[in-house]
This record gives structure tokens, sequence and C-alpha cells, in this order.
């Protein structure tokens, strides 16, 4: 008889799916801790076959890169040196009209 | 003779599974179509009952409730045997212990179909006292503790006929 009571019970936790309110509303506390677990990468290396590698064959599309960078690298220092001459001639009729209005007074 | 009299207690059998499922089934369908227009079930009805829609992925009294897949098909194919052996129960019965077995299998059925379109198991009856709250049941629930408390029950008288049988 034991036996069958024991055997009630048994049925009575395995078929049943009731559950505290607490459990069923925040979550029951998981046993697995690896959801913070941060995976270590390898640091960075060169690839075993990185000498092994073909070279760029084409120099001529090397040689226009480079041109393309001069001639941009001189536009840009003419238009800077022209601002600068614009910049200076303001100033300078500004500090002059300064000491114009100051002899004046 | 014996046939047909095995046959009308399978046919019992099958209403009282039938109606023991369907009826669990119908209350989940109403609760899940108020959770899905309303995004949330949390009705209190009187100052002792509420419905809250939790889920279960585990077993009763929110035991092994674990989010891994292997344990929670362990659980789902452990409850398959068991209700195989509560068929094999039933239809070996000879008295009320076989509609007992019906009350349970119907429940059990229902909670098992849960587990494998859902996979987990929706709980929505929260009845509480001075904050106090029971664990949080559904329908099938009900049909499977009344039925394995009324099989202990039984069990204790017969087997106490038994004794006074014996002396």
């Amino acid at each position: 008889m034991k036996n069958k009571i024991a055997f009630f019970v048994f049925l009575l936790f395995i078929l049943n799916s009731c559950q505290s309110l607490k459990d069923g509303l925040t979550g029951k506390k998981r046993d697995n801790s690896d959801e913070f677990l941060v995976e270590k990468k390898n640091p960075l290396e060169i690839p075993p076959d990185f000498e092994e590698l073909p070279e760029p064959k084409n120099k001529e599309i090397e040689d226009i890169s480079e041109s393309i960078d001069e001639n941009v690298e001189e536009l840009i220092d003419s238009i800077s040196d022209k601002g600068n001459e614009i910049t200076k001639s303001n100033d300078s009729s500004a500090e002059e009209f300064v000491l114009e209005q100051l002899n004046q007074n | 003779m014996l046939k047909k009299q095995f046959s009308k207690k399978v046919f019992i059998y099958f209403l009282i599974i039938s109606f023991a499922f369907f009826l669990d089934r119908i209350s989940k369908i109403y609760i899940l179509n108020l959770a899905e227009s309303s995004g949330a079930v949390n009705i209190p009805l009187t100052s002792f009952l509420n419905f809250i829609l939790v889920w279960n992925t585990g077993i009763g009294f929110g035991l092994f409730s674990f989010d891994g897949s292997t344990m929670y098909n362990l659980i789902t194919i452990l409850i398959v045997i068991v209700n195989l052996i509560i068929v094999y129960l039933m239809l070996t019965s000879n008295d009320i212990r076989g509609y007992l077995f019906s009350i349970i299998l119907g429940g059990s059925l229902g909670n098992l179909f849960d587990r494998l379109y859902y996979s987990a198991v929706p709980d929505f009856i929260d009845f509480n006292y001075n904050n106090y709250h029971w664990f949080v049941f559904n329908v099938a629930d009900i049909f499977i503790s009344v039925g394995i408390m009324c099989l202990i029950f039984v069990e204790l008288f017969f087997n106490k006929s038994n004794i006074s049988n014996e002396k």
C-alpha cells in the first residue's frame, strides 16, 4: 500500500504543472552561470602564410596614385597661401584704420 | 458479454478524458486570447482569487524549471511514459479507480499538449490569503490533484476493508 501511495504522490509531482507566483513572474534563478562568461580571444598574429601572398605587380597604378596625392597637396598649399594673404591684407587695413582713428583723437 | 462491458467502460473513460481535456483547453485558450489582446493577464476576481498568466517549463510546484532543452525533453519523455502507465492501470482497473485514473489522464494530457505545443504550460489560477499566494495552477492541475487525492483515499479505504476481511 505504501508503494502505491508513494507512486500516487510521484504522479502528483510529475503530472502537475503548478508553480509559485514569484518564480513565475520573476523567473527562477538558473544554475547556469555561463551567461556572464566572456570568451577570451587570442591576440592578433601574422598569418603563417603571409609571406607567401603575391605582391602587386602593376606599378603604374601606384605611380598614378602618388602623383594624384602630390597634386592634391600642392592645391591645398596654394589655397592656404592665398587665404593667408587675404587675412594679412585685411589685418593690415584694420590696423591702419584703428591707428588713424587714434591719431585723429 | 465481457467484451461489451469492456468497450462500454472504455467509452466512459474516453468521455471523462475528453471532458477534462477540453475543459482545460477551453480555459487556457480563453486566457491566452486575453493575454494576446491586452498584452498580459492580471485580473483580480475576488479578494482571494486572481487570474494571472505565468508559464511553467518544469514539473509540479515549480520544480525542475531549467532553461536547458535537454532537461525539458527528458521530463517530457518521462511524462509520456507515466501517461502510458496510467492508461495501462486505467484499463486493468475494474472499480472506481479506473474512473479516477481517467480523470488524472485527462488533465495530464491537457498539460502534455501544452508542453509539446507551447514548450511550457500556462498557469493562471492564483489563490491568495493575507498576501500569501498558493501555487499558481490551471484546470488540468485541478483534475490531476483531485484524481490523485481520491485515489489515495480509495487506496486507504480498500486496504482497510481488506485488513478487516483478513481478520
